[in-house]
């Protein structure tokens, strides 16, 4: 069962009518059943026992958090069910990355094959979910959940269940099981939020593929500015299926009463890389800050580097030591989550952790460059850095959308390539055709739309508010109008979710 | 504390509102659904008006390619109707035989059992949707397609624009003025067209160097799935129950493609079981003797299907069949046939 | 020792890590008020006020300190 469909939509209305009808304390029975259902329809239901096996394994430690005493038996406990929810992800889903590594220094030698194995639902995301709950309990800053089922309908609530974004339990754990009734403005506000996810994938996304697709196949036969461009519409097509899916996910949230955190904020008017990476995907590096690199970044062995570094190197040179090497880490482990290849490591992980660390480094001298150019922070200032931004990102995801580690080099040479080789105007003219004036006349529009709700919340206003400043009956037509935006592309033959089955 | 009334008007506001924006999707679907150049549209459409039916051809493309309704009647008074779609599958066909019983009544069903349908494990997406935007009765839409597609094929029966949509100025224009509801002449697509009463023959031939090759292998073992067996054993059932005589047919497909497929022979004895089991009869023209159906090249458009040259032929044995009652016109072995009467397309 | 005198060392720790002499800070102030104070120098920040107070602070609460209040808290809580 696809997120953006209206099999989907169906799913999602029956199951808010028996909620509410529901009394409180059995309200979250639905949401099992619900998580049931969809994991079924979408996975294997056998792999349910990865997913079945890590709850309990975390409820059983987390039991154990309440009754012991002993600090050093918890610890043990904790490191025990680490090691089985952690285990279960680097095996289900690094084995092939080790695997190929063995393979390509070995050669001939290894007789390891490449396993096939069938992953659970999104295991991802609830596996981070799932580590932070458990860690957040061995810490004393959660409350613990004593019902399994109802740990289990937590960690596998469905509209996560696809792309996160990823929860934690502090957050939104105590109101997952309150009481919700029926709320107007939160239900008609959670289904205005799906349906602008639905014309962000559909409208926008799925129809800018074959394009993307069309440049993307055949790199060797057009210019390099072509291929930039190519991937500069890779990103547009990648984000708004992200955000896409995440706009459905969270306004099946609201929906249901609950307010789950935003896993996005407008990236693509970031200055920097640093706000780039605090915009985009937000709930995955704020785990990996919370659960990775902090605790580094305090541990006993990185405050000794940190006191001789700035016993030798003084105290602003000294600080920064341990720092980029604690970030090295956290953007290893980036890059790592993202794919069982090296490709992911590099490009979603050394590459970003290349351009903050050499920003942090060289900040004083390009402060005093930018100085001595006069240059002040107005809009031309901006504007380069929000371009010189997305190029950036541009270049990391050429290693996401890349085959592999050869064939992304070998694309980003294709980049550079600037004579020779013919532009891509002709496929740019395919698809408009293929298009046509009432294709266009839907994804246009639909952009705009996209960067008018973005800038508004860039200034961190909520795009939604907007509409009530509009008269009734304009804001009937809007919704008629992007009813039209969403049936007019649902034929569209598109790709699915770009983040699902991670 | 009062409880909240069910009926509160902020709940029955909402319940507004979401009928509205039930209706305006109602009211796209309405300019921009596909059904322009639906063949099914035709068939069903017609087959509604068409009154109590004396014979019903019901099956797949080797249904629709092969009768022509318009000539058995010529030749025997009856009336007749071909209910053939595009892939129709067993499941199908269990609910597009209510449809046409609902209708005024079917006194014959020749049921197609073209071996190539048989073989598939479940309902493809295409064949179901084509059927139930055109079915008339709601129930059996919504469970028809929603066993095969889940909750969006139920949303699919409400909404048929999600999956066959045209969003264009000449669709919509079609749909403001109903031009293409008032005749089928807009179902002609050049080498085939809806020549009314469900009959949609291929007007090309096969290529001078064409070869005639297996479309699917017979498994020995398991010539029909038990998909097919499931919603056969209904289609039994439903005929039994009302009065319906039900004969298992299958259309000559060409000689070339069978023996390269395969096991021909132990399917037929398959079909032959059920036919025995159940009481029925068992038309298999691939079986007919010599002299009564002459078919070579120039009466096939493909490894499997009749060419209008075709039909027109088998539709003439048809018309003797059953206007004569006469069916003792087949061998009893796939290879008897091949010995005594092969067609033209061997090598 | 009582809220005050935990802010008078308090704000030698934000002064000396954040090598700024006129950083006063109280209950709500939070990150976003001083300049430098991001995620990186937060741990920092976390293991010198440890330092000061003799006192440890766990991963979970280092990660949800929602502003100085809440920090000062758990000091008077420890020591």
């Amino acid at each position: 069962m696809e997120l953006a469909t209206f099999g989907y939509l169906l799913f999602l209305a029956v199951s808010l009518f028996l909620y509410f009808c529901l009394p409180a304390k059995f309200q979250w029975i639905v949401l099992l059943a619900d998580n049931l259902i969809f994991y079924c329809l979408n996975t294997e239901p056998v792999t349910l026992i990865y997913l079945g096996g890590s709850v309990l394994a975390v409820y059983f430690a987390t039991l154990f958090f309440q009754k012991s005493t002993d600090p050093s038996r918890k610890k043990i406990v904790l490191l025990l069910a680490l090691l089985l929810c952690a285990g279960l992800l680097f095996v289900l889903k690094y084995s092939n990355l080790f695997i190929n590594t063995v393979c390509y220094f070995m050669g001939e030698d290894a007789s390891l094959q490449p396993v096939n194995w069938l992953l659970p639902l999104a295991i991802s995301f609830y596996s981070l979910t799932l580590i932070s709950y458990l860690l957040d309990c061995y810490w004393g800053i959660a409350a613990f959940q004593n019902n399994p089922l109802k740990l289990f309908s937590f960690i596998s609530f469905f509209p996560l269940m696809v792309s996160g974004p990823i929860q934690r339990y502090t957050k939104v754990g105590e109101e997952f099981f309150q009481e919700h009734r029926f709320d107007y403005a939160r239900v008609t506000g959670g289904m205005k939020r799906i349906a602008w996810g639905m014309v962000k994938k559909l409208a926008i996304s799925n129809r800018i593929s074959p394009l993307v697709a069309s440049i993307w196949n055949d790199p060797a036969s057009y210019h390099g500015l072509w291929i930039w461009a190519g991937i500069l519409l890779y990103l547009l097509q990648l984000y708004t299926d992200f955000s896409g899916c995440m706009d459905i996910a969270l306004g099946t949230a609201e929906c249901f009463g609950l307010t789950l955190e935003e896993n996005f904020e407008a990236p693509f008017l970031s200055k920097t890389t640093q706000e780039f990476w605090q915009r985009w995907h937000i709930t995955l590096g704020r785990w990996l800050r919370d659960y990775i690199m902090n605790p580094l970044l305090k541990s006993a062995g990185m405050q000794k580097l940190m006191t001789r570094c700035v016993a030798r190197f003084g105290k602003k040179t000294g600080k920064k030591i341990p720092m980029l090497l604690s970030m090295l880490v956290l953007w290893l482990c980036m890059g790592l989550w993202h794919g069982d290849s090296w490709k992911y490591i590099l490009g979603e992980g050394l590459w970003f952790w290349l351009v903050i660390a050499l920003g942090q480094i060289f900040e004083p001298a390009l402060k005093k460059c930018k100085a001595s150019l006069h240059i002040k922070d107005q809009v031309p200032f901006r504007f380069f850095q929000v371009i010189r931004t997305n190029l950036i990102f541009a270049f990391g995801m050429i290693f996401f959308k890349a085959a592999s580690l050869p064939d992304a080099f070998s694309r980003i040479g294709a980049m550079f390539r600037l004579s020779g080789n013919a532009a891509a105007s002709p496929i740019v003219k395919a698809w408009t055709d293929q298009m046509g004036i009432s294709g266009l006349a839907v994804f246009f529009p639909a952009l705009v739309l996209l960067v008018v709700t973005d800038i508004q919340i860039y200034r961190k206003k909520n795009p939604f508010e907007l509409l009530k400043k509009l008269h009734p009956a304009l804001r009937w037509v809007l919704y008629a109008v992007l009813i039209y935006f969403i049936m007019s592309s649902y034929v569209i033959e598109g790709e699915g979710f770009a983040y699902a089955r991670f | 504390m009062k409880k909240p009334a069910l009926f509160s008007s902020e709940k029955f506001i909402f319940a507004l509102k979401c009928l509205a924006v039930a209706g305006i999707c109602c009211v796209i679907n309405f300019f921009f659904k596909g059904d322009v150049e639906s063949l099914t549209r035709a068939t069903l459409s017609e087959l509604y008006a068409d009154g109590h039916q004396d014979v019903l051809f019901i099956g797949a493309s080797h249904t629709y390619r092969s009768y022509d309704p318009a000539a058995i009647e010529a030749a025997t008074g009856l009336n007749v109707y071909n209910a053939g779609s595009a892939l129709q599958q067993m499941q199908g066909t269990y609910y597009l035989l209510q449809e046409a019983v609902d209708t005024e009544g079917v006194d014959n069903v020749v049921l197609d059992m073209t071996y190539t349908m048989q073989l598939l494990e479940e309902t493809g997406e295409r064949q179901t949707v084509i059927l139930t935007d055109y079915m008339k009765n709601p129930l059996r839409r919504v469970i028809y397609a929603g066993s095969v597609l889940g909750a969006e094929g139920v949303t699919g029966t409400i909404w048929p624009c999600t999956h066959n949509g045209v969003f264009n100025q000449e669709n919509l224009r079609h749909h403001l003025t109903g031009d293409y509801k008032r005749d089928y002449s807009t179902i002609e697509f050049g080498e085939e067209g809806y020549h009314g009463q469900g009959y949609v023959p291929d007007y090309l031939t096969v290529p001078e160097d064409f070869t005639f090759t297996r479309a699917t292998e017979i498994d020995p073992n398991y010539p029909i799935s038990d998909f097919t067996m499931k919603y056969l054993k209904k289609v039994i059932a439903y005929c039994r129950k009302h009065d319906i005589r039900l004969i298992l047919a299958d259309p000559p497909m060409p000689d070339g493609t069978l023996v390269t497929a395969g096991h021909f022979q132990e399917y037929i004895d398959r079909v032959r079981k059920i036919a025995e089991e159940n009481g029925l009869e068992y038309w298999e023209f691939n079986l007919v003797r010599d002299g009564l159906l002459d078919l070579d090249r120039n009466d096939f458009y493909d490894e499997t299907h009749l060419n209008i040259n075709g039909a027109e032929k088998f539709s003439a044995l048809i018309s003797d069949i059953l206007a004569s009652g006469n069916t003792d016109i087949f061998y009893d072995t796939y290879a008897e046939k091949l010995e005594k009467n092969p067609d033209g397309t061997l090598e | 020792m009582s809220r005050e005198e935990v802010y008078e060392q308090l704000n030698q720790v934000f002064r000396q890590v954040f090598d700024d002499e006129d950083i006063v800070v109280s209950d709500s102030t939070t990150a976003d008020d001083i300049e430098d104070w991001d995620s990186l120098e937060h741990i920092n920040l976390v293991v010198a006020v440890e330092k000061q107070f003799n006192i440890k602070f766990n991963m979970g609460e280092v990660n949800s300190f929602q502003n100085v209040g809440e920090m000062v808290d758990l000091i008077l809580q420890r020591i």
